[in-house]
């Protein structure tokens, strides 16, 4: 049985992924990598707005 | 049944020396847990240890020759570019193929080569995967053949990190001084760590992507993050090099570790994404040099950053069947395949040169056997031919340029092509020489010395000198040595190992010590003091041997070699337990040798271990390609005496062998034609060819075999002389072709009687006494002595000349028990004839 299921909601539900991110997230791989790069072009769109 | 899946992570160059203090400082967590719940060991890696070469070999479980990967490039079909080398290039099946042809799905990730992606029954996630442009204005598109199923490249495409993501919390824990970097200096290292991290990243996307979202029975993933870091950094890692600046070192004295643990972070990962009963195997296929022997300025030759490369590995694996918490020896990278296979419950090819680890199976079977995967028709996900439309990979070679592993390419392709061709030919050569295979090895490299300019026929060189030493052809190496020194090379090489090996191959052991003595005296190294120890054995001095081998393990420690000569040494020196511990040490480090096998049941037979003994004698005959017919003798010889109903039969207990030999020996002029004629009349068959006619000194003949003059440079007529008895003079005997058995008569005279006899031979004054001579007589004596103790397939009595005259039914009686069969004594005794001899010694030393 597979063990992620926790340990995964509760990195991807925080607001511990940041725009800089950090080792711990990349390695957590894929699903983290992808929620970071969504919140960087989050903010690049919220940046592009506010020009 | 179905078999439970199997995880193979490769981490390229990976070291216990960098690994240990970590985990024993809780900074590898999930490598630990995978130790404590599994087996653990050394990876032993091959000659040359080039990346592509070894993962395809892991891949595979064959050899380079074999499989085809012959280094980091390759020239294309068209022969008119070259890119660095691909899944084209490998001739053999892999683990995924075969595990595609019985049904099983694999996924692959980054392996070394992979691309083109195979189709097979999975996902190959090739090594094309993870280079990406790092200038951000450049398109990186995902190109044809990155990818199987292409269906993935839509998913797949935005898990690649780019250089130009990296931020700082990225880069501070590698670096926590990073600010004090000049950017703008060239060749700092935030440029090399943004590119191996974020190329390691993703592969590491892909990788749990593939946990998450695929079903397989196999997974194989490769890393190259702690080789390329520690290419670009371990010259920086503590302890601090002289040669280091302070402010350097500061900066980047954590690059390494901060590798491994990341490393150990994704690997915390994936662990995560398996289900319990996964069997996980992490290994490396070699380690690195993080100590004294750290190169700092690479010399130009050839793949120069695999210099750093350590002959050790690691392996860790863990899963339902495998033993816990245990250590194992003697791995070879080789034997990864097999072993995968056999987990798998498949048969491995005959023709694979890996075996399979039984050891780390808690409950291991008996492995199956094809003759060869190779020969089986049918699907096997294979590539199809290349058509010849050359694709490039500029990314790829830039990074192999900058990393040192290839050299950029000339101008003129022709060249640069040139170049790699011989290139992959000398690989090729040394993967014949690694396996010693010298014939295979040396055609290649006549072919390769014949080049010119612009290539540099130095190395070959080198290797063919090694080749002819390896071959005992001392004259040759000779040879090219000379012509080795007139030849102009942009790389200035070594040549006192050569030199001296020649030296002691040639019997001139005192100068090749002085050539080493100077040398060590220039620079000491490990293999300096070996080699050194290894002259002072031949020349019997034990106990220097001991000294200088102590060195080298002090310099060295995880060498075999050192430690199986230490254990000769001490052997010598009556130091058995020591011995044994020395040829365990060894064994524990490369199972794979069978001289060490063979030293430990010596030392384990002289303590009294005869059970012990039997086992490491049976594993030396075992392991050996051509038979090791001194373990074998050995072998019987312990069985003889623990199968003795009352203690221990003594080795001189004499009773008929099959196919023995009869040896009649001794100085010249001590008895041993009288003893030949004897022989013959007693019924013997000889080998003789009466070449040397009777004379007045052996008027009844010499009982000579002309051949045997030159025994010391060729045994191979000596199955002629199966139950037959030859005339062989003591100083040859220890050239005797050890896959036989031998009953000696070894025939003993007064000295003076000897050398007076000789005199006279040759015309010399009898009464000039040559003391030198004299004392070389004891000391060959002597030598006997202890090489008749040594050699197990030697049986040896003692005659007195004297005794043969005072009582000869006795001598014969005494002949006929050393020969176990029934001689005609009273023939024998007919050939000695008292007054005659005594009237011969009187003419003789007149």
């Amino acid at each position: 049985m597979k063990k992620e299921k926790n340990n995964e909601k509760s990195i991807l539900n925080s607001s511990q992924i940041t725009l800089e991110s950090s080792l711990g997230l990349l390695a957590f791989g894929d699903i983290a990598f992808t929620a970071w790069r969504r919140l960087k072009k989050q903010e690049r769109d919220k940046k592009n707005e506010k020009e | 049944m179905k078999k439970n899946k199997l995880l193979l992570i490769g981490w390229d160059a990976a070291d216990w020396k960098i690994i240990g203090p970590l985990v024993a400082k809780g900074l590898m967590p999930s490598l630990k847990k995978l130790v404590n719940t599994g087996v653990y060991g050394n990876m032993s890696t091959m000659n040359p240890p080039y990346s592509p070469m070894l993962w395809s070999s892991v891949a595979t479980g064959k050899t380079p020759d074999k499989h085809g990967v012959l280094g980091f490039v390759e020239v294309v079909p068209t022969k008119k570019a070259l890119r660095p080398v691909t899944a084209n290039s490998r001739k053999a099946r892999a683990i995924w193929n075969i595990l595609h042809n019985q049904g099983l799905k694999s996924n692959v990730v980054g392996w070394w080569p992979s691309f083109p992606a195979e189709p097979i029954n999975g996902v190959v996630v090739s090594d094309k995967f993870q280079k990406v442009s790092p200038d951000p204005s450049k398109p990186s598109p995902i190109v044809k053949g990155t990818i199987y199923p292409e269906k993935l490249v839509e998913e797949l495409r935005d898990l690649r990190m780019f250089p130009f993501e990296i931020t700082k919390e990225h880069i501070l824990p590698f670096i926590p001084k990073a600010a004090l970097i000049d950017q703008k200096e060239a060749g700092n290292g935030l440029v090399p760590l943004s590119r191996i991290l974020t190329q390691n990243v993703s592969l590491h996307n892909a990788s749990t992507y593939l946990l998450r979202n695929t079903e397989w029975d196999f997974m194989a993933i490769y890393f190259d993050l702690i080789d390329h870091f520690c290419h670009s950094f371990m010259k920086y890692h503590p302890p601090k090099l002289p040669q280091i600046s302070k402010e350097k070192y500061d900066i980047y004295k954590d690059v390494v570790t901060g590798a491994y643990r990341f490393q150990d972070m994704m690997l915390g990962r994936v662990l995560d994404l398996i289900d319990d009963d996964t069997t996980v195997i992490v290994m490396s296929d070699h380690g690195f040099e993080s100590g004294t022997k750290r190169i700092l300025k690479m010399p130009k030759v050839a793949a120069a950053p695999a210099l750093d490369h350590r002959q050790f590995g690691i392996f860790v694996a863990s899963g339902p069947n495998i033993k816990k918490n245990e250590k194992i020896f003697g791995l070879g990278l080789i034997d990864v395949a097999p072993t995968i296979l056999h987990h798998f419950g498949l048969p491995i090819g005959k023709d694979m040169d890996g075996k399979v680890i039984l050891d780390i199976f808690q409950k291991p079977e008996r492995p199956k056997f094809i003759e060869s995967w190779e020969d089986i028709k049918g699907d096997f996900g294979e590539l199809e031919k290349e058509d010849g439309n050359s694709f490039s990979d500029d990314e790829t070679m830039e990074q192999l340029i900058e990393l040192g592993y290839i050299e950029r390419p000339d101008e003129k392709i022709e060249v640069a092509i040139l170049k790699t061709k011989c290139e992959l030919k000398h690989n090729l050569a040394r993967v014949h020489i690694g396996k010693k295979d010298f014939e295979n090895a040396k055609d290649i490299l006549l072919d390769l010395m014949q080049e010119k300019e612009p290539i540099d026929v130095a190395p070959y060189y080198i290797d063919m000198m090694n080749v002819c030493i390896g071959m005992k052809d001392f004259d040759q190496a000779a040879k090219y040595l000379k012509e080795f020194k007139n030849i102009k090379s942009e790389v200035k090489y070594n040549i006192y190992f050569i030199e001296a090996d020649i030296l002691v191959g040639k019997g001139m052991v005192r100068k090749a010590l002085q050539i080493l003595e100077q040398a060590k005296n220039r620079k000491e190294n490990a293999e300096v003091w070996y080699k050194i120890g290894n002259a002072q054995f031949i020349l019997k001095d034990f106990e220097k041997a001991r000294i200088s081998f102590e060195n080298a393990i002090e310099m060295e420690q995880d060498k075999a070699k050192y430690h199986k000569a230490i254990s000769e040494a001490l052997f010598e020196l009556g130091e058995y337990q020591e011995s044994a511990e020395h040829a365990l040490i060894s064994i524990e480090l490369v199972k794979y040798f069978p001289a060490a096998h063979y030293m430990l049941g010596k030392a384990l037979e002289k303590m009294g271990d005869l059970e012990n003994a039997k086992i490491a004698f049976k594993t030396a005959a075992s392991l050996k390609q051509k038979t090791f017919h001194r373990a074998e003798k050995a072998l019987e010889n312990i069985e003889e005496k623990l199968n003795a109903p009352k203690g221990f039969i003594d080795k001189n207990t004499f009773k008929y062998r099959e196919e023995q030999i009869v040896v009649v020996s001794g100085l010249p002029r001590s008895g041993t034609s009288l003893m030949m004629q004897m022989l013959d009349k007693g019924g013997m068959d000889m080998l003789i060819d009466n070449k040397r006619e009777a004379d007045l000194s052996n008027p009844k003949g010499y009982y000579e075999y002309e051949p045997v003059m030159t025994l010391h440079k060729d045994n191979s007529w000596m199955h002629k002389s199966k139950d037959k008895a030859v005339k062989i003079v003591a100083p040859l005997l220890r050239h005797l072709d050890f896959q036989y058995r031998y009953k000696i008569i070894f025939m003993i005279r007064d000295l003076d009687e000897v050398i007076k006899s000789q005199q006279v031979m040759i015309g010399k004054n009898p009464d000039t006494f040559p003391v030198k001579l004299y004392n070389s007589f004891v000391e060959q004596l002597k030598t006997i002595e202890k090489w008749k103790e040594k050699e197990p397939g030697v049986e040896l009595i003692y005659i007195d000349y004297k005794d043969v005259l005072d009582k000869p039914k006795e001598m014969i009686k005494k002949i006929e028990d050393l020969i176990g069969l029934p001689l005609n004594i009273n023939e024998m005794a007919k050939c000695i004839d008292k007054s005659l001899y005594r009237n011969k010694f009187k003419t003789e030393v007149k």
